[in-house]
Parts: C-alpha cells; structure tokens; sequence
C-alpha cells in the first residue's frame, strides 16, 4: 500500500519547506492553507479477497464520481467530468461474461436499474478516441445518474479500514520533503485529431429495449469569431437539440430524465515535450478523443447550477398515461373489429349497389 | 383553355413534373444549409451512409438501421462520388416517379381507352402531385417502388407473364409488401382473360380435380415459377454476399418490429402501452390480453385474400388500390410515405369512382382524410415540441379517427369496384385487338 498526500497552495510563493516538520517518522505542516489530496494506492494481493476476486475479472477498470454541487476546480487538478457515476472498463478476454451490476448495486447504489441480465459490454457504449491513435486503456464506458457515495464509503470503512489498515502501519508518510514537488505543465505537440463518432444507436427504439446505459457526445463548438480576436465579451448560448427515447408508459403524464451537465473545455496542443499535464487524470471519457500531448482547459459551470445549486438539468418526458388508458385496448381492438366485419359486409353482402347503377344513369344522363 | 392546352400536351404535362421535381430538389439543398430543419429525410443518410460503406468494401449492414436490400444501396453508389453526386440518389427517386408517370400515362392510354387529355389529367394525380414530388426529393426510395409496382400492372394487363413475375419477385425482394398483389394477380390471369373470350363457366358438375386443373393454367404456373425464382434467387445472391445481417434487417426485422413511436396506424397506442414494461401493474385495469398479436390477420385477410378473391376479376388495377388501401390502413405501422403505395393506383380507380362521380361523397372524403391527418399532426405537434402528453386520448383518438375515415373510404372503393362486372375483361380484350389494328 502507498499513500500520497498532496497539497494544493494557492500562491506557491507562499509555502516554504519551514513549514514542514518531520518528528518521530511522522510528518507535520504548519502554518498551510491548502486543500489535501490523499491517494491510497494499493496491491491487488493487499485487498480483502472478496474484492480481488472481483476486480481480477477486468483488464482495465477506472471509476469516476463527480459532485452534483459545483466546485472551484484548484490547478493543477482541473480536469473535469460531468456529474454522476462514470464507469470505463475493458472486461479480461479469458472472462466469459463479466457483470457490471453486481459492482454497481454492492458498491454505490442498490437501487440501480441495472439489469443482471446483460453482461458488462451488452450495456456499454465505446469511449471516445481519435482515430490514428491506439484503442484507449478502457475502451468502453458506463454512466449513471448517482447523487452521492456514501454506500462506497461505508464500504471502504467497513472492509479496506478494519481488513488492510489493520494488518498494516498506518503511519508511514514519507519523511523526505525534496519528494513533496509542485509540477509545472508538461505538454507535447501532437497532430489534431478528429473525434471519432460513436455508433449511432438505433434512434427510432425505446428506451427499455436498448440494454445500453444511454448515450455520450462530444461536440466542437463553434465560437464566436470576435471572442477569439478578443474584441468583445458577451454571453454566448449553444443550443444542441437531444433525441429522446419513448419512456414506459406509466401512470403519470411525464417521466424526469436527469441530464447532468456538460463538461466544457478547450483541447490545446500542448507547448513542450512531454505528456500533458501529469495531473491531468486520465480515462475521463473524452481525453482519448484527442490522442496524446492535449492539454484541457475547463470552462466551469455557474456557481448556482440549475438554479438549486445542482449541476444537473431535469427534462419531463412526456409518457403515455396509464391512468387514462384504460379504453385503449378494448377501444382499438373493437373499433378494428367493427371495421373488419363492415368491410366484409360490403364485400360479401351489402347487394351488388345502387351506388354502382347511380353512376351509370348518371353516364347515361350525360350521354344524353 | 389554357388548362385543357396544358394537359393536351404531354411534353408540357411532364416537364412541369420535371421542374416540379427540380425545384423542390434545389429548395431542398438551401434549407439542408441554412435550417436546422432539415429537408433530407433521415433514411436518405441512411442509404449513403450505406453506399458508403459499400464503396469500402464493406456490407451495407455495417450502417445501423439499414433494413433494406442491398441493390438499394449499390443503386445509389455515385452518392459516394463528391460534391453534387451526393444528390444522385434523390434524382434517381425523382427519376423513378416520372418513369411512374409516363407508365401510368401508357395504361390509361392504352387500356383504359382514354384520350391524351384526360390520360395526363389522371396521370397528373401523380406526376404534379407536391406531396409525391417531396416524398422522392427528400430522398425516400417510394418513387422506385413506384416504378416496380406501376412497370408491373403494365405488364400484367399487357399479358407479359412472364415478366410480371419476374418484377413481382422483385418488387417483394425490394419493399415485402407488395406480395399482397401476387394473389389478385394469379386469380386474374384465368383462361378467359388469356383467350379474350369467354369460356363456358365450370360445370356444377365439374370434379374437384378438373376444377384444380383448370385453376393452373399455364399462365398461372409462369407467373408462380418467375415470381418465386426471382425473388429466391435475389435473395440468394445477397444472402451470398452479404449472409445473415442481409436475412436479418431486410426480411426478419421488418417481422418482429413494433413501432412504438407516434405513427398514423390505429394500433400505435396499444403497441405502446401493451411493450411498455411494468405498464399493467401501474394500471388498475385488468391484464392486456395482448390481442395486438393478431393484427395481421384483418390485414392479410384482406389485402392477400378477400379482397382480390372478390374483386380481381372486375378490375384489376382498382383490385390492386383496395388492397393496398387496406394493407397500410390496417398496418401496424403507418406514416405518409405508406399513402403513396396507394396513390399510385388512383388514377385507374378515380376516373368511373364514385368520389369522383358524386361531388358530396368525394369532397366529404377528401376533407375527411384530410382532417384525420390535421388532427394527429396537431396532437403530434403538443408532443413533440411542446411536450404534452397527448398519447391519450388526442393522438390516440385522431389516430382511430384517421382509421373509421380510411375505412369508409375502402368501402366506397369496394363498393365501386363490385358494382363493376366482371366483363372488364372484354375491354382489355377489345383494346388490345384495336391497338393491333390500328
């Protein structure tokens, strides 16, 4: 197991290595306004087995959680996804068929909808990635509208905490200061890549047949071009019209679709040789649309998101109405009925028609 | 009269169908460009999105949601080409409704016994007719239909059986339902249509056996043989090439389908409700007894049986509308592109109808027919823009509303043609016997 604490300063200048005291293989800060980033990284063979049972069926798996509540992203650590649970995975090829739901309902949520039917990559749709680039680490992706974590954390508290920390000594920071870096960017110059679109599901289906969770875009904005010459700043509004999917009928009129808000940001190339920035996190669903070398810069959202502070857009979808459709069976099928047996009347009985004669004394008539 | 000048030259008749095409071909490119509604049908990039991958070597099938033969898309490859080619495949609709026309224009000539004027005049419900011209340019594939449908009834009256059946078994590789047409073919090709008189009508006391035999005639067996050689072996060769995605999105998918989306056909909301999961147990109402599964069967019965057992004999190109008329109004699924696979039978039908002939009946129907569609699009309009749930009762009720008005109009249709008799065929017979002289 390895830890890694980080802190996150808001001028540099401000911190000194003074402030740092190491008394006893411990390590103290003194004096620091930061915010802390602590990364626990652990060994396979560390985790309770019950867990590496479980993540041993991946090849790639990489969980992403993001906040309904809008936050200050601090520098270095910008990047962003949208709200919501956000799952990229690659199931191990020897695994015949890999489940998502179980880790879905066990670890975040029990109430997932999540059907145990389908396997991992039935549900999945593919991540992002540009075209001349290799296939990215996860290559597929899953997402769900999930409002906190608190089942994972009791999770951790119960299993990680009492199991791995127990077995281990909690306390061993690293006591050398030189290690504690700030890092600049790190970037390289790569060729533009296009996005490479993905498979255009079948539109026309509802939405309870299509096993997949829904649907991801990524979109190239077009931006105002006296923006760019920096010739006036005025809010600007992109407008991008949605398909929606028939909802099951039900009994109410609409049914509420969270669409959780975007993530708005500028793919630059990056200025010097390198990879991007090192704190740029990875498998976020979009990074691999841009090949290597593309540094991110996020544009964030409105402090007040929608309106309650959540960064999330409810949309009503209208529904068939089950309260009021108690006469549509019986209704269309006697009326198809009637219409079946009139039409048979006409053709079998019903005489041979004055209708038809009609017509010719009126040929006749006009004959004459 | 200017109009009767007009529909007294054929040259003038078709190049106004032609400008018709072209200038709404040319409207369509600037509202593709300058709308975000667009006016190139979602199927159109469909198709060339399957020719595309035709031109990589690939199957057509490669394209989500293309279920349809691959000849469509092969048909349309120059798509692939660049710049203006990508309209290529909406000439060639557009190509295929004036080839329509001009087909249509033939039979009346030439078996109805209509002169020039009045030919163009019917002919006309087709070539000028906006919504025909809108359906192809904005690249829905009904005008080749058209052109298969319209070619075969030409070669049926024309007695080329033969070819009949090989554009029968076409047809039905192209589009599936025009099969309906096989049973009011086969039961109009009986011997006294072939010899042009008539026989002594079977005797009651003919067996059961001679009866038989007297049923399959050679005509009948050809027109059999042609069709279902056609038809497999067109299937053989794209099943060859482009193996069981070509079974499974020409043919199997058009079978299993259930369009829960907001259509014209009266089944639309049951299909919804009755798919939808865990729609029952919301609902107080006992369980659904599922009887949607049999909606085929009025369907069939009278697109396929009764109405050309009935009716194929006194007239067969009204026979062929009365069964089309039927098939989409009683179809599981129905939008306007459907309404051209029977308008391209009006103008045989029209011309001795009674809506033509009793100006109530007519105008009263047209306004109907009209209205039932207002309705629905009104209703569809809340939906889609403005949100409201209006499955029940408005898009449902307009929707059955639009069905007791397409089935009124089929018994008048009906009605029209069994008042006819059966003696139509000393007609063809005549008209055939002055065409040679002549």
């Amino acid at each position: 197991m390895k830890q890694r604490r980080t802190y996150l300063v808001e001028d540099p200048d401000t911190f000194t290595p003074e402030q740092l005291e190491v008394i006893d293989g411990s390590l103290s800060l003194k004096g620091l306004e930061a915010v802390e980033e602590h990364r626990v990284t652990f060994n396979v063979d560390e985790l309770p087995e019950e867990i590496r049972k479980f993540l041993e069926q991946w090849q790639e798996l990489h969980i992403k959680w993001a906040s309904l509540k809008p936050y200050t992203a601090i520098p270095p650590f910008s990047s962003r996804v949208t709200p919501g649970l956000h799952i990229f995975y690659e199931p191990r090829k020897t695994q015949p068929k890999v489940q998502l739901c179980d880790l879905l309902r066990s670890v975040f949520d029990p109430e997932n909808e999540c059907s145990f039917d389908l396997d991992a990559e039935e549900i999945a749709t593919p991540v992002f990635h540009a075209t001349e680039d290799p296939e990215p680490d996860a290559y597929l992706q899953y997402y769900s509208y999930l409002t906190t974590i608190n089942q994972l954390v009791s999770l951790i508290e119960k299993k990680l905490l009492s199991e791995v920390f127990r077995s281990r000594n909690l306390h061993r920071p690293n006591p050398d200061p030189e290690d504690i870096a700030f890092g600049g960017f790190l970037t390289v110059l790569g060729p533009d890549a296009a996005p490479k679109p993905t498979r255009a599901t079948d539109l026309e289906a509802p939405d309870w047949v299509v096993p997949q969770w829904g649907s991801t875009a990524l979109f190239q904005l077009a931006y105002p071009i006296e923006h760019l010459e920096g010739l006036k700043e005025r809010d600007w509004t992109v407008t991008i019209p949605l398909h929606l999917r028939y909802f099951p009928a039900t009994s109410s009129s609409h049914t509420r679709v969270p669409v959780p808000w975007p993530v708005v940001f500028w793919a630059c190339d990056a200025e010097q040789d390198g990879s991007g920035n090192p704190f740029d996190r990875k498998n976020l669903g979009y990074d691999s649309a841009f090949g290597e070398g593309k540094r991110f810069m996020h544009v964030p959202p409105k402090k007040s998101g929608n309106g309650t502070g959540k960064l999330v857009s409810w949309i009503d979808v209208p529904v068939l109405d089950t309260r009021a459709a108690d006469w549509v069976e019986m209704g269309t099928i006697g009326v198809v009925i009637i219409a079946f047996l009139g039409l048979c009347w006409v053709l079998f009985g019903g005489g041979r028609g004055g209708r038809g004669q009609g017509i010719e004394e009126k040929k006749l008539k006009k004959k004459q | 009269m200017a109009l009767s000048a007009f529909f007294g030259s054929s040259q003038a008749v078709f190049s106004a169908a032609v400008v018709l095409r072209a200038v709404f071909l040319v409207y369509g490119l600037f509202q593709d460009a300058y709308s975000p509604m667009k006016y190139t049908d979602i199927d159109y990039f469909v198709f060339t999105d399957a020719a595309r991958f035709i031109a990589q070597g690939q199957s057509p099938y490669a394209r989500d949601t293309y279920r349809y033969t691959p000849l469509l898309a092969w048909l349309i490859y120059p798509t692939t080409w660049l710049g203006f080619w990508f309209s290529f495949g909406k000439v060639l609709f557009a190509v295929g409704d004036i080839v329509t026309g001009w087909m249509m224009f033939r039979i009346l000539r030439t078996y109805h016994n209509m002169s020039q004027e009045r030919a163009l005049k019917y002919a006309s419900i087709w070539l000028l007719n906006p919504m025909v011209a809108t359906i192809s340019t904005r690249g829905s594939s009904e005008g080749l239909l058209g052109v298969l449908v319209t070619v075969l009834l030409w070669a049926v009256l024309a007695k080329r059986v033969a070819l009949s059946g090989f554009l029968l078994g076409f047809a039905v590789h192209f589009k599936i339902y025009p099969f309906i047409y096989a049973a009011s073919i086969i039961w109009w090709l009986d011997d006294d249509r072939i010899k042009g008189h008539r026989n002594s009508r079977p005797s009651p006391s003919a067996t059961f056996g001679n009866q038989l035999l007297s049923f399959l005639n050679p005509q009948r067996l050809i027109l059999a043989l042609c069709s279902l050689l056609t038809f497999m072996v067109l299937n053989m060769i794209m099943y060859l090439a482009y193996g069981w995605p070509f079974l499974e999105h020409s043919y199997f998918y058009h079978l299993i389908r259930i369009d829960h989306r907001h259509n014209f056909s009266p089944y639309n909301t049951l299909l919804y409700l009755n798919s939808s999961p865990g729609a029952n147990q919301n609902a107080s109402a006992q369980p659904s007894l599922e009887l949607e599964r049999l909606a085929f069967l009025p369907q069939i019965l009278l697109s396929a049986v009764l109405i050309p057992l009935v009716l194929s004999k006194r007239d067969l190109p009204s026979t062929m509308l009365a069964q089309t008329f039927a098939f989409v109004a009683f179809n599981k699924v129905c939008t306007s592109q459907y309404f051209l696979w029977y308008m391209m039978f009006l103008p045989y039908y029209l011309p001795d109808s009674t809506l033509l002939h009793s100006r109530p009946v007519g105008i009263s129907a047209l306004i109907l027919w009209v209205l039932g569609q207002v309705f629905w699009l009104q209703q569809g309009f809340q939906l889609e823009f403005n949100g409201y749930s209006t499955f029940v009762p408005g898009l449902w009720l307009s929707g059955i509303f639009f069905f007791i008005v397409n089935v009124g109009i089929l018994g008048i249709i009906i009605r029209d043609v069994k008042s006819k008799e059966p003696h139509g065929r000393e007609l063809y017979a005549t008209s055939k016997a002055t065409k040679k002289t002549s």
